[in-house]
Order: C-alpha cells, then structure tokens, then sequence
C-alpha cells in the first residue's frame, strides 16, 4: 500500500527496531501512517488530538512503558492505547488495562489481531457506543445539565428495563440510545433502530415482530421481525408518538408478558431484547389522550431521559466541537484544523435549532472549506457566520447588568412572557426563543407552579420556595 | 505444508508474511546478521557484571526473536531471564550456540525463496 499522509496516524513506541518495522509496516498495509519512537519521551511531544492510537512497549530505554501510557491519558484521555511487551506477568496486563490500555500484545505479537484491535479502536470514533454520551468519551461536560444527565444515563444502562428517550429533533435520541446499549451488559448483543416511518399498523407488526407466512400473513416465507433480530441485545423503537394504536396495545402486551408473535401467528415467543424508546421533545404533551396509550406510557416512562437542547447547555460546545472534529478528520483521512476565536464564540452564540445534528454538519462543511488548518468565521455556514455581520460582539459576556443577576433576569423574563402570552407556554417558549420543555424547567427553577394559568398576576409574588 | 524446524517456528513465519512479503523478509534477514553483534553486547554485560544492562538486552533480544520467529533462543533467553541471568548453568554458552545455528537455519529459510 502506498504512503498516505493524511492516513489516520499511530505511534509506534518501541525501541527494538526490527519489531518496530515490522508493526509499521502491517500499520502501512492497514492504511494507517506509523510513527516510530525509540523513547518515550520523544513520543510524548507528539502525542496530539491528531493521532488515531499509541502503541507502547511497556519496556523502555529512558521511561517506563506504564508511565508513558498513564501521561498520555492524563493529556489526551480519548487516544486508544495498546501496551506490548514481552512479559508475559498477569500483573502488568492488569495495571496497563487499569491505567487505560484497550489492549495488551504479548510477544510474539499476533499481528492481525493487533491490526483489528486497532482498526476497531479508530473505527469507534465514529463507531456505535462511542459518542458524545457514553460514558467511555472520557469527556467532562462543563454544563451541571449534562453532568447530571449523565449519571442517569450510567443508571439507564445498568438495567434491562423499558426506557424511553425524548429530545428535541437532532439532539441524538439515537446515539444515546446506542450507548445505553454499549454501556450495558448487553453490549455484545446487536443493537437495532426501528424508526416508525409507516402508519400500515400491519406493516409496522411485521417489521417489529415479524411475519410467519401463514395465509393471514402478506409474505410468503417466514420473516424475522426486529424483536427476534435484537435478542439477548436492544431494540430502539423511533418516534413512537407515529405509532397506530393496535400495535401500542400489542406493546403493551408484550411489557407485561415479556412474550409476542409473529404476525399471523399464534406461537408465542419470547422477548429477549430490551426496549427503549424515543419520542420527540414534546411527547407526550401533543397527544391528544386517545391517541396515546396511557397504559404504554405508563409502562415506559419509568426510566425517561430527556436529552437537554444543545442551547441550553452552550457551554459544552466547545468540547463537543472537539468532539466532532476528530470524529470528522479520522473518519476522512484529513488532518485536523483548529477553530479560531471569533468562529467558537459564534458556534457558542448561535442557537443550534437541529441541535447536534446541525452542529456536526456545520463542522463538515467547515472542515471541508477551512484553509491552513484553521476553522474561521467565514467557514461556517452562512446562518451562523451572519451572526457576525450584525456588529455584535459574540464574545462571552462580562458586561456589568445592573446589579441583577442573571437567575433574576432569567426569572423576570420568564414571567413577564407568561403574562405577555397568558400563560400559553408554547408562546412563552416561542417568545422566549427556548423549547417547550425548557420553560417547564425554567418554571421549575425559578419557583413557578405550573397550574397558575388561572391567576396570572400572582406570578410576580412567587418566590424559588415554591418550587414544584 | 512447511518442514517442521525445532529452532524457527516456520508457521509464524509465514503468518507476519515473512516468505511472501519482501519487506518482512529483509527485516527478518536485518535482524539475523546483526544477531552476533547483540549476542556480543549481552556477553560483554554479562562478564562486566552489569545486571541492569544485561537484564535490557535479554529481555529486548527475547522480544525480538520471539517476533522474529527464532523461537528456540527466545525460549532460551525467557529461561535464563526466569531464573535472574545467573552464570552457573552456562546458559551464555547455550545462548550463543543456538544463536548461532539459528542464524544458519534462518538465513537457509530466506536464501530459499524468490524474492
């Protein structure tokens, strides 16, 4: 294979030089640039957000292997790490593994599986299980929202239990639910999305539980439906709110006697997926109550995550950039551009209505138009850089605001907006430029009951004692 | 099916592709003429007592020839490093003779094919 040197990068950290080689060169067959290093301290300068995976021999000339994996993942905690060595002492495979290692090769190394345990690794970047949610990304969020939805996350996974996801359009029901899935015991099992893109009930029953030909049946020959496909792993059902009402009450059955069959069929089988299931933003609030099955819902909101909107939380952008970029420039072979001042203060400004999904597409275009590896304001797409031709400064606030503070301003531009609109929250939430489920939680913070539509001009004696 | 070769492991060999990848094959082919030279270097440690210079180089050249497939001194060098590279069971001895023969055979194996 040819040198490309804008294939993903290895390091290669190894001081043996003929061994060195020859894991460079199945590096090269497998597409990737190897960067050989004889001593760790070298290698330590080049440890950057641009390099794909680190291979470290755990014995050498100047700095232990050990030392140099655990500095690598104090700076760069998402790099994936694999120690090789010739040792073959349990003690050290279980430290390096303790200390961050993927993977750990004893000599002589087996070097196809080596490749696809690296393959494996840079493809997960990109990958199912390595998003922005799990709790593998090794990232901090900044935001408290985040931190805190990310330990019910961590609990949403440690059960097999229904659950159901709700978010706005983009903010990546999807992808959560992926890691829930990969965070859980059921990793190794499939993990399928069903969205529910029909209104054919009949249609929808044979996609989800499958179709056994019979004469009922519009197939011939038998067919596996997504439940039987996800066993022993998890099955998301998508936009639930489209489901018809036959195939909830079928749902419902199914929860309560963890059996189904296949349509047409009277064999019962039994369910061996979990379910999770994802709603938009204002699910279940625009059901018309016969529409909706309480009894469904009862049974899989016990464990409901709502994915907060990415403008509420406009302080995690700049590591979800990060986030992105990497993602963007592994999966293309492209090296990797930083983004200037004046572009993160406007990715940080703009209200990002499609969410993460928006925001990684923005990043694709920059990256695809950026010059000199550098992402500037006029890169990104024209809706957010014409935040910069307004004259506004886009930088972070800091301006004095009248001795009031921002928890006062916030509350009295939220009460101010529901006697504006009498209390008609999709208006407040329309006025105010936030979703639905942030007024609920705006109201929430500041104090503000919920059913005071009747009395509106009380509003302004409620107090933060009063929260719901 | 390959000759079997008690001092290289000739399905290792040709599984890192040393007998139909010409870049392997010269590594490998690198690292056998330059075998004496490490074999000189763990000698001189081991007779100027310097045991944390020894101890490296055992253990780098077992790492080397156990990739390269020269199982045998790798084997060899693993048991002198399991036993604290004392020198009174003449293991510096069986070291360089099989080196030696192992550098042979290798250099047969490589000699014998097209490339």
């Amino acid at each position: 294979m040819r040198f490309s040197p804008t294939a993903p990068r290895v390091l290669v950290i190894e001081d043996d030089e003929i061994v060195a080689s020859l894991i460079a060169h199945e590096c090269r067959k497998s597409g990737f640039q190897a960067l050989v290093f004889d001593q760790g301290r070298k290698a330590l300068l080049q440890a950057s957000k641009e390099v794909a995976a680190v291979l470290i021999d755990l014995t050498l000339p100047d700095l232990s292997g050990m030392d140099v994996l655990r500095e690598i993942k104090r700076q760069h905690p998402t790099i994936p790490c694999f120690i090789i060595t010739a040792s073959d002492t349990a003690s050290s495979a279980v430290e390096a593994l303790k200390s961050g290692a993927i993977d750990y090769f004893i000599k002589p190394i087996n070097m196809t599986r080596l490749m696809e345990s690296i393959k494996s690794a840079v493809a997960s970047f990109s990958g199912p299980g390595r998003s922005a949610f799990s709790s593998s990304s090794g990232y901090h969020w900044k935001s408290t929202l985040m931190t805190n939805f990310q330990r019910l996350v961590s609990k949403a996974s440690r059960t097999s239990s229904p659950a159901q996801i709700v978010g706005e359009s983009g903010t990546g029901k999807v992808e959560l639910a992926s890691s829930i899935h990969f965070g859980s015991s059921r990793r190794d099992g499939p993990f399928l999305v069903y969205n529910v893109s029909t209104d054919s009930a009949q249609q929808i029953e044979i996609d989800l539980f499958g179709s056994d030909g019979g004469v009922s049946a519009p197939m011939r020959s038998n067919v596996r439906g997504k439940m039987e496909a996800a066993a022993k792993g998890t099955l998301f059902i998508n936009e639930i709110e489209k489901l018809p009402a036959s195939v909830q009450w079928k749902l419902v059955e199914i929860l309560d006697t963890g059996t189904f069959s296949r349509f047409g069929c009277e064999v019962k089988r039994r369910l061996e997926a979990r379910l999770v299931f994802g709603a938009s933003e204002t699910f279940p609030e625009n059901q018309e109550s016969s529409v909706f099955n309480a009894e469904l819902l009862s049974r899989i909101s016990a464990i409901t995550l709502r994915i907060p909107a990415l403008r509420d939380r406009s302080e995690d952008i700049p590591m979800l950039c990060e986030h992105y970029i990497t993602q963007i420039c592994i999966a293309n072979c492209r090296r990797r551009p930083e983004i200037s001042a004046d572009a993160m203060n406007l990715l940080v400004a703009y209200r990002w209505p499609g969410n993460l999904v928006e925001l990684k597409s923005a990043l694709e275009r920059a990256i695809a138009v950026a010059e000199n590896d550098m992402i500037d304001a006029r890169d990104l797409p024209g809706a957010i850089a014409r935040l910069g031709q307004d004259g506004m400064d886009y930088s972070p606030v800091t301006q004095d605001i009248g001795g009031r503070t921002i928890n006062e301003l916030e509350r009295l531009s939220l009460i101010e907006a529901l006697e504006a609109c009498n209390d008609n929250r999709r208006k407040v939430a329309d006025r105010l430029g936030v979703s639905l489920r942030t007024v609920y939680n705006l109201m929430d913070r500041h104090g503000v009951s919920r059913d005071r539509r009747s009395s509106p001009s009380t509003l302004k004696n409620e107090g933060p004692q009063d929260v719901a | 099916m390959l000759p079997k070769n008690s001092l290289i492991d000739l399905g290792r060999l040709e599984s890192i592709g040393a007998l139909n990848d010409p870049e392997v094959a010269a590594l490998v082919r690198c690292f056998t003429s330059t075998l004496s030279n490490k074999i000189g270097d763990i000698r001189a440690a081991h007779e100027s007592a310097d045991s944390s210079s020894l101890k490296f180089l055992v253990h780098r050249l077992k790492g080397t020839c156990l990739t390269c497939c020269l199982t045998k001194l790798g084997d060899c060098l693993a048991e002198w490093e399991k036993s604290g590279l004392g020198s009174e069971a003449g293991h510096m001895e069986k070291i360089e003779e099989i080196a030696h023969r192992s550098s042979l055979a290798m250099e047969s194996i490589l000699a014998d094919l097209d490339f």
